[in-house]
């Protein structure tokens, strides 16, 4: 410990570095202008284009076909006059000659098996054949396919304000979404002989248009999801009558497709807070078995979506209960085969309610009057009002702890999909991150709230430092384009949610970041928002500058390591030369001591100068420690010229720490520092991550205390994402590895095994 | 030319799987225990990408969260990770013979499956690693070449992280589908 001699000094420090962390996003961000506000917020000249759809649709389960005839209603809202319409056509990604197939990087070692090759080489007749587009005269128009593009040439450019209608009739194979895989496609059950339709991207959509990329028709590779417009929908869906079927919007005609038992049941559960089985799993077994020939018609309606999906089955039981949000009821259901139970029955309707009523809670009011969660094996995807999710029971039944929660949480994250993208309609093809991140995000919090301590995968800082510690070359920045993304799931998902609990938990408060993050999502539910949209609405509606977070976490690829190197201790000189030099002896007497001086006591009996007194001249029998009348004089003098208030202060015993803290990760962040006291107490300090503002590399700062501080810890709370606690704590301590915190357990049963040795004790085995 | 032979195999797997997590990234933390002369660490998987790896090595395997110390499942995971995470180290008694190389072998000594659907995997195996004076001019140091390509030949996307501690430093290296194998020097 050092003695503080105060100084008033005039410091002065200017950086020779090229400060670039806190350097302002300007130029990385497109310039606002009347479409897209500086604040964030739509423009005053903000438009959005229009796609209006009727469909009529049948679904051939001999052929596993599907056939449709569409007429597009399409208002060109923009200031720009159309020459051409683009339009896509996403089931061509399984022509044979499709793109996504022949970009993919291969290796021979990719090849160890005839299977991996008969894989590579399968084929089936896929793609949209596309029969005819007319006018609403019955005209062809010309048309050009451009693999999953197709461009429709006016006769006239459509002028702003004006609508044009058209039709195309189509059909394509479905594929088996267990051979070629896919959002959407077919499972068929071997054991029954039938077939669960999960169908989605089946017709040709209109692309998005407008201010930022004009028409929005970079191809569909696979990877980077969709971007359209939201339109009215309105579909008849023709299938075997034994079918049941869910879809995107409200059912206008269950008059004449259901039973009147079933009726009431679903009347019961528009009333009710828990399921009510609609469709029974004996009625569900029963048309499994007797497979209509007949047909039935299901027609719906969707208001203002962007998308249009249904899934249909003989096999599907199907249970509904109502969620209230704001003012509505929303009817929530599922769909589920029998290979479902009894994990769907028990849990999938409570999770989509509890799901559209937490994300309202954090986003807008659910705006539909459904949400529907069908199962389907292997799968998590989303369209609006209905997404298709997997969690399967073992064949006898029984499930496993981490098969539950992988339900639940895919189950949260697709309905979650309502929000981000189908209302909040990011740009899926150029950012994933604006989809998936957001929703990821909310997805946690929404677990959260449906059991404390729920194991969430993504949302903890914690959980993402060993993705972006050290060797950065395998990984992107959140801010790249959908197909180039580097390990997707960590990079789109993972990270940016990651990103936003830092910002709600750590950088901005729960309190700043819920109405800014509100704020985002009111301002562009219905619309098309953009990256910097996102980012400026943050901060305008927050007043925190956030463009050092968004370049560190979103535009570089940086991680989390701020070190604590050094800590100083420094009490304030008092100039009482009673304390002082008291205080000076006892520092003396604690000093360590040579071995041969504590010998010397006992075997030196008497030194020279001990035995004679003639020997010790001022300096020998000067007492260094002694206050003499010169130091009282001078004390008294100091004190004459100090206030009381700083005299008190002086003497109050105040404990002064000077902390260094290094930045090795590269990515600036608050100091969260806690010190922990000699009585057992502890305080934290916030300092927020503008303490880097001039010096990006090393920074320090001094905390007073009360009370001697034995020990310091950076990031207590593991909430900035630290890659290495290990250099995060005064005095050192060295954090244990995850094999040595396994091999200080003192079990190594697992809770099931631990649950089968007390049944067996109590059945006295 | 290079004649390839094909292992003939009949899976039941399938093409794809569309579960939206793609979370293709496993992580190891290994150290040198000099006390004992052993590297002691443990591996992270997403819980059924492991499972998916493990499945063509034999039949049904059921699932890893169920499995106990004693059963094939163990075996089977302990010969994955050594096939596809090792550490080749330089072990000769002389220092003329630099060159002598050994390799590790894990051994499994657990397993801890995680609701948020990830394993740990906890191995150790002995190492004696002898400091040599290097060919490569360097002061004595100890040569470490790491293969870790676990799930790479299942998953194209899949990335490996190792992070190793040694005397209380560490270093993280990165491993991609043709980057499977990385190289380090240890000093004294």
């Amino acid at each position: 410990m050092k003695k503080l001699l105060i100084a008033f000094l005039t410091l002065s420090s200017s950086s020779l570095l090229a400060q670039t962390k806190f350097a302002q996003l300007d130029q990385m961000l497109p310039t606002p202008n009347s479409y897209r506000a500086a604040s964030g917020a739509p423009g005053h000249a903000y438009y959005q284009q229009k796609a209006d759809y009727k469909m009529t649709l049948v679904l051939d389960d001999a052929k596993q076909r599907l056939d449709g005839n569409e007429t597009i209603t399409y208002t060109n809202n923009s200031p720009d006059p159309l020459a051409y319409l683009w339009l896509q056509l996403d089931q061509n990604i399984y022509d044979q000659n499709a793109d996504s197939k022949v970009i993919e990087v291969e290796k021979m070692e990719n090849f160890k098996s005839v299977s991996d090759l008969r894989k590579r080489d399968f084929y089936y007749d896929g793609g949209f054949k596309i029969e005819r587009i007319t006018n609403m005269s019955g005209q062809p128009m010309k048309y050009f396919i451009n693999k999953t593009m197709m461009r429709i040439d006016l006769a006239k450019p459509l002028l702003p304000g004006q609508s044009i209608s058209f039709q195309i009739k189509w059909w394509y194979n479905i594929n088996d979404r267990m051979q070629v895989g896919g959002r959407s496609g077919y499972e068929y059950f071997e054991s029954d002989q039938n077939y669960l339709y999960t169908i989605a991207q089946f017709f040709p959509r209109m692309c998005v248009y407008n201010d930022v990329t004009g028409w929005q028709n970079k191809q569909f590779l696979g990877r980077g999801e969709f971007t359209l417009p939201f339109g009215d929908y309105e579909v008849s869906i023709t299938v075997p009558a034994d079918h049941i079927i869910g879809a995107t919007g409200e059912c206008q005609n269950y008059a004449s497709i259901l039973s009147s038992e079933q009726r009431k049941r679903l009347d019961q559960a528009r009333k009710s807070d828990t399921p009510v089985i609609i469709v029974t799993q004996a009625e569900a077994e029963a048309a499994e078995k007797n497979k209509a020939s007949q047909t039935k018609t299901w027609v719906y309606k969707a208001t203002n979506v962007r998308d249009f999906a249904f899934a249909s089955s003989r096999k599907f039981i199907w249970d509904a209960q109502k969620q209230t949000v704001g003012n509505k009821d929303v009817l929530c259901m599922s769909y589920y085969p029998k290979e479902g139970n009894p994990l769907w029955e028990r849990y999938s309707t409570k999770l989509v309610a509890h799901t559209i009523k937490t994300y309202s809670k954090y986003t807008i009011n659910y705006p539909y009057p459904v949400a529907i969660s069908v199962h389907s094996k292997w799968i998590g995807m989303e369209y609006p009002m209905i997404c298709f999710n997997g969690g399967r029971p073992e064949p006898d039944g029984t499930y496993s702890e981490g098969e539950k929660y992988g339900m639940w949480g895919v189950i949260i994250h697709e309905v979650g999909h309502n929000f981000f993208p189908m209302i909040i309609n990011s740009d899926e093809r150029q950012w994933t991150w604006m989809d998936e991140g957001l929703n990821t995000f909310v997805q946690y919090l929404t677990e959260q709230e449906w059991e404390r301590n729920y194991p969430s995968r993504r949302g903890p800082a914690y959980m993402i430092a060993d993705y972006m510690r050290g060797d950065i070359s395998g990984i992107s920045p959140i801010m790249t384009n959908s197909e180039s993304i580097k390990q997707f799931g960590n990079n789109a998902y993972g990270k940016p949610a990651t990103a936003l609990n830092i910002l709600r938990e750590t950088v901005m408060g729960r309190e700043l970041f819920d109405y800014a993050f509100k704020t985002y999502c009111e301002r562009w539910a219905f619309k098309h928002p953009t990256p910097a949209d996102f980012f400026r609405t943050m901060e305008d509606a927050s007043a925190v500058d956030l463009d050092w977070f968004w370049r560190g976490w979103f535009y570089s690829t940086d991680h989390v390591d701020i070190a604590l190197t050094d800590v100083k201790w420094f009490q304030l000189n008092t100039q009482n030369p009673e304390l002082e030099k008291a205080f000076l002896k006892q520092k003396d007497t604690q000093k360590d001591v040579h071995i041969g001086v504590t010998r010397n006591q006992t075997t030196i009996g008497q030194t020279v100068n001990e035995r004679d007194p003639q020997i010790d001249d001022f300096y020998g029998k000067r007492n260094i420690y002694a206050v003499d009348a010169l130091d009282q004089k001078a004390y008294e003098s100091f004190v004459a010229k100090t206030s009381a208030e700083d005299l008190a202060y002086l003497n109050a015993g105040k404990q002064l720490y000077e902390l260094t803290f290094e930045n090795l990760g590269g990515l600036v962040m608050p100091l969260i520092i806690e010190a922990t006291f000699a009585d057992g107490s502890t305080k934290v300090e916030r300092i927020p991550a503008e303490i880097w503002r001039i010096e990006e590399l090393k920074v320090s700062k001094v905390f007073v205390y009360d009370q001697a501080v034995v020990s310091f810890k950076i990031d207590p709370f593991l909430e900035t994402a630290d890659t290495d606690l290990d250099n995060n704590t005064w005095p050192r301590v060295l954090q244990p590895t995850r094999y040595q915190l396994y091999k200080q357990e003192q079990t190594r049963e697992n809770p099931m095994q631990r649950q089968q040795r007390l049944e067996q004790m109590k059945r006295g085995n | 030319m290079r004649k390839v032979l094909f292992i003939l195999l009949v899976t039941g797997s399938s093409f794809s799987q569309s579960w939206a997590h793609e979370f293709y990234f496993a992580y190891a933390e290994l150290a040198y225990n000099e006390m004992n002369q052993k590297f002691e660490g443990t591996l992270i998987f997403t819980t059924h990408d492991l499972e998916k790896a493990l499945e063509p090595k034999g039949t049904l395997i059921g699932k890893l969260e169920k499995s106990d110390e004693s059963s094939t499942l163990r075996t089977q995971l302990e010969s994955y990770i050594n096939q596809h995470f090792h550490i080749r180290y330089g072990c000769a008694l002389d220092s003329n013979a630099y060159d002598v190389m050994c390799y590790t072998q894990f051994t499994l000594e657990g397993i801890s499956p995680a609701l948020n659907g990830t394993i740990e995997c906890y191995i150790s195996a002995p190492a004696k690693l002898i400091y040599l004076p290097s060919h490569l001019g360097l002061a004595y140091s100890t040569f470490l070449e790491v293969h870790f390509g676990a799930l790479f030949e299942t998953f194209s996307g899949q990335q490996n992280k190792l992070t190793l501690i040694y005397r209380n430093q560490k270093e993280t290296l990165n491993f991609i589908p043709g980057k499977e194998t990385q190289t380090l020097f240890l000093k004294p």
